[in-house]
């Protein structure tokens, strides 16, 4: 497979959240606004790249029977590395995405790609794509977390375009995730059909 | 390279190397993250402090079980004090510290941590600022928000979080004031 086409394909024909439909439980929970989004999404994107590529390279290494508790040992070890590291260097962030990062751990994303692609794929590959299932995930996540902050807080990436007092609180609120991922997943549905 | 068969020796020994690999790797950034964070833990702090007191130059620092005590001096003079407690908020805990002068009026106050609902709770770390920011504060008339008969107003569709704060606050106050923390927390926490 071409290089560019597997970074292609986690950004768009397979994407995480608009296509795949995983990894739910961050997308709904963190994109309360764009930064924090595109925060939980690059966070992501370290760990995907981190276990594609050592699981990829350990494959041959790792009996069939055991896989999948190796794989949990390596991608819990990567989101620690990365809580250390955030909580060290980007102590603002670690604390407004709190208890999300340490359920990277069981983010279906990372499992299903060190199943489904690191597991099958040579090193190079699967750390392309780690690269680009992850930066999917940021791209929906930063979307989506955009949209919210926008309708729901009247700010963008901080910047207030319209006084609070006219936000839509609700898209702030659990039930707005669900309604702009909805209308989102639909727009690109019906974008799909019409190709 | 072969795939290795799933006998038990091999699984063993497969995942016994994972686990003291990814043990040696965690060990390893550890201790090159522990001074950061400990600096950036400290940091946070000492800004908090900074705010919530009038100008110091030393500080004496108490732990009590509940709560941590910061009296602030400026050329052995004391100044004001500093309380940093934790109360129960509408989801998880809320950690304030807040600082009182010599004339028991509230310096300000900072909300260390909180998990409460996104827009509604979480504004308590600005909204009583403008109320409470310079209030004489008195042991015997706590504070509590209008729905309690108070004078405070509470956040808009969040009393809850509103309750826990004014708590949070009134707490550190009797524990400044040198009341015994426990009977103090447990008066006014009946609410």
């Amino acid at each position: 497979m071409n290089k560019l086409k597997i970074v292609l394909n986690g950004l768009i024909k397979e994407n995480p959240t608009f296509v795949l439909m995983l990894g739910m439980c961050p997308t709904l929970g963190t994109t309360t606004s764009a930064i924090n989004g595109l925060g939980m999404g690059l966070a992501t994107t370290f760990v995907l790249i981190c276990s594609n590529t050592v699981i990829s390279a350990l494959k041959n290494l790792i009996p069939d029977s055991v896989r999948i508790p190796s794989y949990i040992v390596l991608i819990a070890s990567f989101v620690t590395v990365l809580e250390m590291c955030m909580k060290a260097y980007t102590p603002a962030l670690y604390e407004s995405l709190g208890l999300f990062i340490p359920l990277i751990v069981v983010n279906c994303i990372v499992l299903g790609r060190a199943e489904s692609f690191a597991a099958k794929n040579g090193v190079f590959d699967s750390s392309l794509d780690g690269l680009g299932i992850g930066l999917g995930f940021t791209m929906a996540l930063g979307l989506l977390g955009a949209i919210r902050e926008f309708l729901g807080a009247g700010t963008m990436l901080g910047m207030r375009v319209f006084p609070e007092d006219y936000g839509m609180l609700v898209f702030v609120l659990a039930p707005g995730a669900f309604i702009a991922l909805g209308l989102i997943i639909a727009f690109i549905n019906s974008r799909k059909s019409k190709a | 390279m072969k795939k290795i068969a799933s006998t038990l020796p091999n699984m063993l020994l497969s995942l016994t190397l994972i686990a003291v690999l990814s043990a040696g790797l965690l060990a390893w950034v550890k201790t090159i993250t522990d001074e950061p964070i400990r600096l950036a833990e400290e940091k946070k702090q000492s800004e908090a402090l900074a705010r919530v007191l009038p100008a110091f130059d030393q500080i004496d620092t108490t732990e009590e079980p509940n709560a941590i005590i910061y009296k602030a001096y400026l050329n052995h003079q004391w100044v004001g004090t500093a309380v940093k407690c934790t109360t129960a908020g509408f989801n998880g805990d809320v950690v304030v510290i807040a600082g009182f002068d010599s004339n028991s009026k509230l310096v300000d106050y900072v909300v260390l941590q909180q998990a409460e609902t996104p827009g509604l709770g979480t504004k308590m770390v600005d909204w009583f600022k403008n109320a409470l920011i310079g209030r004489s504060m008195d042991i015997n008339k706590p504070l509590t928000v209008k729905q309690d008969g108070g004078d405070v107003q509470a956040i808009t569709a969040a009393t809850i979080s509103s309750r826990a704060f004014l708590r949070a606050i009134n707490n550190a106050y009797s524990i400044a004031n040198g009341s015994d923390a426990t009977t103090g927390a447990t008066t006014i926490d009946e609410n």
